[in-house]
């Protein structure tokens, strides 16, 4: 397996598109950071409570693209992993190898998995970062211990959606795995959205509709509770209720079994993509 | 046995692939496998390696069942559509081949520059491999289908994207390992080549294997009669096609496929019979494109559906 997740390395680095995402996602952070730097400047008023509402929402705002970017590039990157490689011949070579099919998965899984994952937490960190220095009084109270919760939960979006495109990619061809994930990807966000707007308004149709989307792709949720778990002031006390946008806030907090099933959503996909993965005919 | 099939069958969504396929390859042979496009070659082979699950029946390679991982570690495979990561030098191809392989990897350095010089890309170990030429990159997936020693090696249709000088080249790389003791499993459209190289053939059409033995009792099995008559006389050529016979006319020669040399008597006096008058009785050696284009033209105007032959 360790040839695999070698082999998944290299062609990460050699790809355009991830070459490309870097460079764009420096830019991101730049606007980011540029922007960031004129709204401080201009906050020196002594209303802390529209202030830390202010800070909170440009620290979601930050981190909302940043997860987008991240779920992208790990769409553009696992979509065509297993199936373009069968569909141009490259794993004849591969699967006919003393390898089984589990392996390879896995082995694409670990190391695309290992790469966004680092790029998620440089993102993360990025954004906070850039937060602290422009001189963020909410991150202060924070501490470097909810900032570690936070990271793990964001790194938590791309192995969620990296276990389901690879899924894709082993029943599908490569671009009815990337559009499927897409779509997805935007269904637990808009749903996400409507969920926390149904929270806000009473309309439990609304955050039904949130709740299974997020069933069916929990990204958003496990966005949602990496942010409020990040703000969390006090045990079920959230700073995130400052933030009325709806990137960031949740007037709804997701629990901890979410992030459970997270995770077993991640493994279950994992897991049928091996089992599809072992059935076809290559 | 090398290879053992019973009653392999693969097939795609009720269409295509291989049928019933029982065939045996000893040990060491250089096996021949023949067919059209489309006959069913390539999902036999890919069956064999464990890129697709049989349909049904069943069989070994390497004294394993099909499919089986640890088989793998001593079979080499060149596909018929080769393509390799061409962000890489074919040095680090091979390199990663070794890894997947699970290969001892003290002295592969050594191992992968003896095989590209076997193969004839040494020289360009270092180069990308999307710089490659088609041809070279066939030259490429043989070297890696050497690369661990293997027992057994698939080669389907080695030779598409070579020149004459590989072709040679092919033959001479088959030739060594046939002397090594190493069986070669040769799906080939160039049936001169097969002819020069193989042992055993077996012959598919439509997913069913129509023909398999030893070339050489292949070739005994299937002369060619020519007969020259007085002018070609009808009621001799109908007397000829009613005891089955397949007869061709070629610039008043009468040209008859039989099996052995016992058939020569009982034609000529059928001949005779219906009033024909020979001039010469010879015998040609066949080729095994006559045989094979012979054999498949036969199993498709449905004389031969009947007549799957072990010869």
């Amino acid at each position: 397996m360790a040839a695999i997740i070698g082999m998944s390395f290299k062609e990460i680095y050699k790809k355009k598109a991830f070459v490309l995402g870097a460079v764009l996602s420096l830019a991101y952070l730049f606007l980011y950071g540029t922007g960031l730097h004129l709204l401080f400047k201009d906050m020196t008023g002594s209303d802390l409570l529209s202030n830390a509402m202010m800070q909170s929402q440009l620290i979601s705002v930050g981190l909302y693209f940043a997860s987008f970017i991240v779920a992208l590039l790990v769409i553009l990157t696992s979509s065509g992993s297993i199936s373009s490689e069968v569909d141009n011949g490259i794993m004849y070579s591969v699967a006919s190898k003393p390898v089984s099919r589990t392996e390879i998965v896995m082995g694409k899984f670990i190391g695309i998995g290992c790469i966004m994952m680092l790029y998620a937490s440089c993102m993360f960190l990025a954004v906070i970062g850039i937060n602290a220095i422009m001189g963020s009084d909410l991150l202060r109270g924070i501490g470097i211990a909810k900032i570690l919760k936070g990271l793990a939960l964001f790194d938590l979006i791309p192995v969620i959606l990296l276990s389901f495109t690879i899924l894709g990619s082993t029943a599908l061809n490569t671009i009815g795995a990337g559009v499927v994930s897409i779509i997805l990807y935007g269904l637990a966000s808009v749903g996400g959205m409507m969920e926390q707007i149904g929270a806000s308004v009473g309309n439990a149709s609304l955050v039904n509709i949130g709740i299974i989307s997020g069933l069916i792709m929990p990204t958003d949720t496990i966005y949602r509770k990496m942010f409020s778990s990040m703000l969390e002031i006090e045990s079920g006390l959230s700073l995130d209720i400052l933030d009325i946008s709806p990137f960031g806030g949740s007037v709804l907090e997701p629990s901890v079994w979410m992030v459970l099933y997270a995770a077993l959503y991640a493994a279950a996909m994992l897991w049928c993509a091996i089992r599809v993965f072992n059935r076809k005919d290559i | 046995m090398i290879i053992e099939t019973r009653h392999l069958t693969k097939i795609f969504n009720g269409n295509g692939g291989c049928r019933d396929v029982t065939l045996s390859v000893d040990e060491g042979e250089v096996f021949g496998f023949l067919g059209p496009n489309g006959a069913g070659k390539s999902t036999l082979i890919k069956t064999l390696v464990g890129l697709c699950r049989p349909s049904s029946g069943e069989g070994s390679v390497l004294s394993r069942p099909i499919g089986d991982v640890n088989a793998r570690r001593s079979i080499g495979y060149l596909p018929e559509l080769f393509r390799f990561q061409d962000y890489l030098t074919p040095q680090e191809l091979l390199m990663f081949h070794a890894r997947l392989y699970k290969m001892d990897m003290s002295d592969i350095d050594g191992r992968i520059d003896k095989l590209l010089d076997l193969c004839g890309i040494g020289d360009h170990k270092r180069q990308q491999i999307r710089t490659f030429s088609k041809g070279m990159q066939q030259r490429l997936g043989l070297a890696s289908a050497l690369l661990p020693s293997p027992k057994l090696v698939f080669l389907d249709e080695p030779t598409s994207a070579l020149d004459p000088v590989g072709r040679r080249d092919v033959r001479n790389i088959i030739e060594v390992l046939k002397n090594d003791g190493v069986t070669v499993f040769l799906n080939s459209h160039l049936l001169s080549e097969v002819e020069l190289t193989c042992d055993h053939v077996a012959i598919i059409d439509n997913g069913h294997i129509i023909a398999s033995g030893s070339l050489d009792e292949l070739m005994k099995k299937n002369k060619k009669l020519e007969i020259r008559l007085g002018g070609v006389d009808d009621a001799a050529l109908s007397a000829l096609k009613d005891e089955g016979r397949k007869v061709t006319i070629h610039g008043g020669i009468l040209e008859i496929t039989i099996e052995g040399e016992s058939e020569i008597p009982g034609i000529v006096r059928t001949i005779a019979q219906n009033g024909g008058n020979i001039y010469e009785v010879g015998t040609s050696k066949t080729n095994l494109e006559d045989i094979f284009i012979g054999m498949i033209d036969e199993e498709r105007e449905g004389s031969g559906s009947n007549n799957r032959d072990e010869l």
